[in-house]
């Protein structure tokens, strides 16, 4: 037997809600192979269908947990314990996180988006910034057909564009706008070689890999304002991600030293996994002891950087020249915007 | 009509990459991801505790065994999940008179101590897929629920109705449309 059409477009509703009896089920499904209307219909049926168990969450026993990954092991070995962690990079950077704003995002309830951060934004304000900025860079790159900040490049200016447009939409639209620019940055930055090449970025010509290092620096940033005003525990980034932050920040901070004319030099010790040891100007030709040296934690440090602490509250330790450790932490402070 | 298709996160890509080569810890994360969604599905339908763990362990171990199947091209890994809570859920209905102990269970279910991050999800979800719910004409409410909850085909919705099996089958139909309107009107596939 076989439906005709009329008969299985009947059905989908039922079919979709698991509600035919077997056989006529089957029916179903056949015509839906061969049918590009019905087959759109039923995936939107089913999708809708879908959501009706949301209304009743209930976490199951904690045992479970372990018995269904133990009854996965036994019915298909792992061919390993976790995944090759691959080769960390400002694009890897940037990926961790704009997954990790993205899964914070989704479990917010919709009050939480008009929640206050500490810097005056609201969550939704924050992902319209990253938006601007984003679209910014994508932007430079020629990735859009038309640029959503209206050509604007300037920071605050272009920020207000988006808060314009965003406040007062559903956090829906602003979700949706944030993951269609990061989508396309994200594409594009995995490919090969493409962050050697440069852009202007806030009126320098800056490498790609910095910019992209900047945004995820930026997003892990205000990933942390937003679980702050959420009462959600904050989280660093993973190790190799966060010394590839630390050397931009070592970076700017050496050029932003010599710019001051500073020409004395600090070690900074960086703790803590993905820290290091840096000698601020580098690359000076002075062998010989620092006239500073400064020790704190990497997170920490890379949070003075943000903007986020000053260097009256950060936990350090200073031997050495007292003046020129404060002015190495001044600089720290100066390059956070938002 | 115009089918507009939730569009995957780039974790659902990157799980399912991952389930594929067969790294464990994808598992894991999906688990704590939907393991309450699963569940609560599951104990709802079938309304016996065992049952439901029995569903969400089958629909775990088949997002292990067979992670080609989730097609990201035709609904979230949310949706795919409740299809598969559903169905095996249901199944279990028909095959048993769980109904005897329904009223012992319910209360059972009810003692659960709540995860906080879970719940705040879940009610944010469940709040936006209620109005699309409340919104349905009571007919279409009242079929929709009987077969997606009590596990009825239309058959059985037509008769505990007292209507006519067309008439069932197009309440089910229109009322799961109607639903989908709404749920992408309120952006809910952003939520996932």
């Amino acid at each position: 037997m076989i439906l005709d059409h009329e008969e299985a477009n009947e059905l989908l509703g039922a079919w979709a809600l698991h509600a035919c009896d077997e056989d006529e089920g089957a029916l179903v499904e056949a015509h839906v192979a061969t049918c590009d209307d019905c087959a759109a219909e039923a995936d939107r049926l089913r999708n809708a269908a879908a959501w009706l168990g949301a209304l009743e969450s209930v976490p199951p026993p904690s045992r479970l947990r372990a018995s269904v990954l133990r009854r996965a092991r036994d019915l298909r070995a792992p061919e390993m314990r976790r995944a090759t962690p691959a080769p960390a990079t400002p694009a890897t950077l940037m990926a961790e996180s704009v997954d990790r704003l993205d899964t914070l995002l989704r479990h917010l309830a919709p009050a939480d988006w008009a929640a206050v951060t500490l810097t005056g934004f609201t969550v939704q304000d924050f992902v319209a910034h990253l938006t601007a900025a984003a679209s910014l860079i994508n932007w430079r790159l020629g990735l859009l057909a038309e640029d959503p900040g209206r050509g604007i490049t300037d920071w605050e200016p272009r920020t207000d564009v988006f808060l314009g447009r965003h406040r007062g939409l559903p956090p829906a639209a602003t979700l949706a706008a944030w993951r269609e620019q990061v989508a396309v940055l994200q594409s594009f930055v995995t490919g090969a070689g493409v962050l050697d090449q440069s852009i202007e970025w806030q009126g320098w010509d800056t490498p790609l890999q910095d910019v992209v290092t900047i945004h995820g620096f930026e997003t892990w940033l205000h990933t942390d304002d937003i679980r702050r005003a959420v009462d959600r525990p904050i989280a660093a980034p993973s190790p190799p991600h966060l010394a590839i932050m630390c050397e931009l920040a070592t970076n700017l901070l050496s050029v932003a030293m010599r710019a001051h004319g500073v020409n004395r030099r600090t070690r900074l010790v960086l703790t803590g996994p993905g820290g290091g040891d840096w000698l601020i100007p580098l690359g000076g030709s002075e062998i010989g002891p620092p006239d500073a040296i400064v020790t704190a934690d990497a997170v920490a440090f890379c949070t003075l950087v943000g903007g986020r602490l000053t260097p009256d509250v950060l936990p350090h330790r200073v031997e050495g020249d007292a003046g020129l450790a404060r002015a190495l932490l001044d600089t720290a402070t100066s390059f956070a915007v938002v | 009509m115009t089918v507009k298709q939730p569009r995957s996160t780039s974790w659902e890509l990157s799980v399912r990459q991952r389930l594929l080569a067969g790294d464990e810890s994808a598992l894991s994360e999906i688990y704590d991801q939907y393991s309450s969604f699963v569940f609560g599905l599951a104990a709802r339908v079938t309304n016996d505790r065992r049952a439901a763990e029995d569903v969400t362990q089958e629909v775990f171990v088949t997002v292990w065994e067979r992670p080609a199947v989730f097609d990201p091209e035709r609904g979230s890994l949310r949706s795919w999940l409740g299809t598969l809570a559903h169905r095996r859920a249901v199944d279990f209905v028909r095959r048993e008179e769980a109904s005897r102990r329904r009223a012992q269970r319910e209360a059972e279910l009810a003692a659960l101590p709540p995860d906080i991050e879970e719940l705040a999800t879940a009610l944010a979800l469940a709040e936006r897929v209620r109005v699309a719910v409340d919104e349905l004409p009571p007919d279409q409410q009242a079929a929709i629920r009987l077969a997606y909850f009590g596990g009825k085909t239309y058959r059985q919705v037509a008769d505990v109705l007292g209507i006519p099996e067309g008439t069932a089958k197009s309440r089910l139909r229109m009322g799961l449309r109607r639903m989908a309107d709404t749920l992408e009107r309120e952006g809910v596939d952003q939520w996932r």
